[in-house]
């Protein structure tokens, strides 16, 4: 009696890292497959995707450090600021928009049995923070070359895990897209137009601690705008904003990635009926 | 085994939900070559996609102690700017086949020559096919899924499809659905119908073959 149940202990145990396995497999094939999809066929495509952020990047920061000759509002560096901003929205963004794709994008993949929507969610969200972690570790490394100590973090750990927290909320966010969208034809456009106030009022162009009272209320509501926060004070050596809550970052990422992954459960029946 | 629990299956459509399986409870017995039969629309294609897994019913459920492939020569899943080596070796991957074994036998079977590392969107659907039917017998399953296409391309290639097949039948059984009651009749010992949301088996495909041969000479009824 005793011995078969721990004989049966033991075979969950082994199914249980079967299924692991398989899952590792499938995201690895996939990875190594949504990079070469992403990335087109040629070398220069690989170069072209890690140059086209940076370029993005360096225009906007030029544009509002040198044309417009804005001071910044912490440390010493316009371009410094403006790259935390915009390197933490983007992160952000992409993870959300691209893994918004994964389902709808991929019908045809999915048709292979051990390919489950999650893999393809996962491993593009790997892809994707990859790509823009590298092309932000270049452009930070640029500055510092280019003589902006202010660029090396002060505080490491507090800035990993602000990326990690950013990552995860992309993710999340990316996750409940992907199922609105098998839904919702016409989804990413609706998605980008809701978002795009995100850009303008997430901190990215200036301080929380800038806004009056009662505004300043309404707009920490908003995770991502913690992220940003979190980001620059993982960056600047004084930099301690007082509106920062990370459980609250922590939190809404949290929920974000639980509410995807509860509404996968529950359409998954629905989700790979052919349209 | 390939075990039925109480699987219900319909779908949408203008007129109404149409069922493809009403509550069927069934045990497909995958030491046999099963062949399955149905009109047009009965939803054959639905219950391939159902015993594969990549759809779920909507009640109940399917399980299965085999593996099972993807429908034979299922070219889908390659990506047009993938090569055909590189597409074979993703499917290697996934389904956790040795890549490198895989992709030569891909290769001399396929027979594409140059082609086989340029991007798949520039094949003829000719090759398309061939490097899926090539892909699907490179990768060995307890069950192969058959859709109706049992080999693809000029008489050469279709032969070659059939001999590799042979060989698989071995080791393997087949799950194939046709409208061709002849290649049913050579490849497979049991088969089911299936009719109006019933999936009904049958011991011998010969019986299986008249049933079905009945339910297309019924006279249409309009309700």
């Amino acid at each position: 009696m005793n011995s078969s149940r721990t004989t049966m202990h033991s075979q969950t145990r082994k199914a249980w890292a079967d299924a692991i396995r398989l899952q590792f497999r499938v995201i690895a094939a996939l990875v190594r497959r949504e990079t070469r999809a992403h990335f087109g066929e040629s070398r220069l495509g690989y170069l072209w995707a890690i140059i086209e952020p940076m370029l993005h990047l360096i225009v906007l920061g030029l544009l509002f450090s040198y044309v417009l000759k804005r001071h910044s509002p912490l440390g010493g560096s316009m371009i410094m600021f403006m790259l935390t901003g915009l390197m933490t929205y983007f992160l952000f963004y992409k993870l959300a928009a691209y893994v918004a794709g994964a389902v709808a994008g991929n019908r045809s993949l999915l048709n292979l049995p051990p390919i489950k929507p999650l893999d393809v969610m996962i491993s593009r969200a790997i892809l994707e923070a990859a790509t823009y972690l590298f092309v932000g570790f270049l452009m930070f490394l640029g500055l510092v070359l280019a003589g902006h100590g202010e660029a090396i973090p002060r505080h490491p750990l507090s800035l990993a895990a602000a990326i990690a927290v950013t990552i995860a909320f992309g993710f999340g966010v990316g996750t409940i897209n992907a199922i609105i969208q098998v839904f919702v034809t016409n989804w990413s456009t609706i998605f980008g137009f809701l978002l795009s106030p995100l850009f303008l009022l997430s901190g990215l162009w200036f301080l929380p601690e800038s806004v009056p009272p009662p505004f300043r209320g309404y707009l920490l509501y908003n995770p991502l705008m913690h992220c940003i926060m979190w980001v620059r004070s993982g960056y600047y050596r004084n930099y301690d904003p007082p509106d920062l809550d990370r459980g609250y970052a922590v939190l809404s990422s949290a929920l974000t990635v639980a509410i995807g992954l509860m509404l996968l459960r529950a359409t998954r029946r629905k989700l790979l009926e052919p349209t | 085994m390939i075990v039925f629990e109480n699987v219900h299956k319909s779908y949408p459509t203008r007129l109404g939900r149409k069922v493809v399986l009403d509550s069927v409870n069934l045990v497909l017995d995958t030491t046999k070559n099963i062949g399955i039969l149905g009109l047009n629309g009965a939803g054959k294609s639905t219950l391939l996609r159902l015993i594969s897994g990549t759809e779920f019913p909507e009640r109940g459920r399917i399980r299965r102690g085999v593996s099972i492939s993807f429908p034979l020569g299922y070219s889908g899943c390659f990506a047009g700017n993938m090569t055909g080596r590189e597409n074979a070796a993703f499917l290697a991957r996934v389904y956790g086949f040795d890549v490198a074994q895989v992709v030569d036998f891909v290769e001399s079977f396929a027979d594409l020559g140059e082609y086989f590392d340029e991007p798949f969107k520039t094949y003829s659907s000719g090759m398309g096919s061939r490097l899926a039917f090539g892909a699907s017998i490179a990768l060995e399953f307890d069950v192969y899924l058959i859709d109706e296409a049992l080999s693809a391309g000029d008489a050469r290639f279709a032969a070659r499809c059939q001999a590799a097949f042979q060989q698989r039948l071995v080791n393997s059984r087949v799950i194939m659905v046709s409208h061709q009651t002849e290649t049913l009749l050579t490849y497979c010992d049991v088969g089911a119908t299936l009719h109006k949301g019933k999936l009904t088996y049958y011991d011998d495909i010969k019986q299986a073959v008249a049933c079905y041969n009945d339910i297309v000479n019924e006279p249409m009824l309009t309700n």
